[in-house]
């Protein structure tokens, strides 16, 4: 596995979130769902950047939305996860899994 | 506020000015007459008349408390775009300014975001700002939203995290030598 190509720990939890929340997935539910499941509160500049390695690294993309009142007349930005995101989770899940395995297997 | 009886509308020359507009920190005032405002809000900028882009922004604001008097009550979710910039103009009337997140920090993110994060970073910012007064109040509110907003710059813009970190250490350094003497 390339260098490039591997997921960081904040990276996963970003895929993760954008994978969860499918069609929903933009800025603030983003944000809120890293915040309820990890107990971290993470800056909107953290979440983009990640967001924008993901999108270059090709495991998810984004499209511009509807402005809406809500947000001052702004636009929302999509994402939604890839299929070489969701392998990169998937592998990131079995790598886990089998540490979880050599862990129960030592004596 | 009426305009005094010298100023004259900077589009058309008319003399019928109706509209006070500032932006943040009273840099620019100034007065545009309703026609304009109107005409150019709705597609027909004064026919050959070409508008520099000081003239634009203050039409842009100009409409802005044009649209917050006028907004029909029929169609409340309309919003207009103004032709020849990428500014979409709400129509958000019922909302006092209180409800509204710090002006000024909304002029730093629109002036220091890249152009592709200054639709969606700010939108998301007012989004959950509105949703913070209800929990936390004004106050709490607006504390976050500018918090969020050194937060997001320090993260987006690489001058202005450069400034940031220069001016830590410096505080920092100006500590250990207060401690020091």
């Amino acid at each position: 596995m390339e260098r490039n190509n591997r997921l960081g720990r904040f990276e996963e939890v970003v895929l993760l979130a954008v994978a969860r929340l499918r069609e929903n997935a933009y800025g603030v539910p983003i944000r809120r769902e890293i915040a309820e499941r990890t107990g971290h509160d993470v800056s909107f500049g953290a979440v983009y950047t990640t967001l924008d390695r993901l999108e270059q690294k090709g495991y998810i993309s984004s499209r511009i939305g509807d402005p809406s009142r809500e947000r001052g007349g702004r636009a929302k930005r999509y994402f939604r996860i890839e299929a070489p995101g969701e392998r990169a989770l998937e592998r990131s899940r079995e790598m886990l899994a089998s540490m979880g395995g050599l862990v129960h297997a030592s004596p | 506020m009426r305009a005094p009886e010298s100023r004259r509308c900077p589009v058309c020359d008319d003399d019928h000015l109706h509209f006070f507009s500032h932006y943040p920190f009273g840099i620019r005032k100034g007065w545009v007459c309703t026609n304009c405002a109107i005409r150019y809000l709705r597609h027909l900028a004064p026919p050959g008349i070409d508008l520099t882009t000081s003239e634009r922004r203050l039409l842009i604001l100009c409409a802005e408390t044009l649209l917050g008097a006028r907004r029909p009550a029929s169609d409340p979710g309309r919003l207009l775009s103004v032709p020849g910039t990428e500014i979409v103009l709400s129509e958000v009337v019922n909302a006092t300014d209180n409800s509204r997140p710090p002006t000024a920090a909304c002029f730093l993110l629109d002036l220091l975001l890249r152009k592709a994060d200054r639709k969606a970073i700010p939108g998301d910012l007012e989004e959950e700002f509105r949703a913070r007064i209800e929990k936390y109040g004004q106050t709490g509110a607006r504390l976050w939203f500018w918090g969020e907003t050194v937060r997001t710059l320090a993260t987006r813009n690489p001058v202005c995290r450069w400034i940031l970190v220069g001016g830590l250490m410096r505080l920092v350094g100006w500590i250990f030598r207060q401690i020091g003497s």
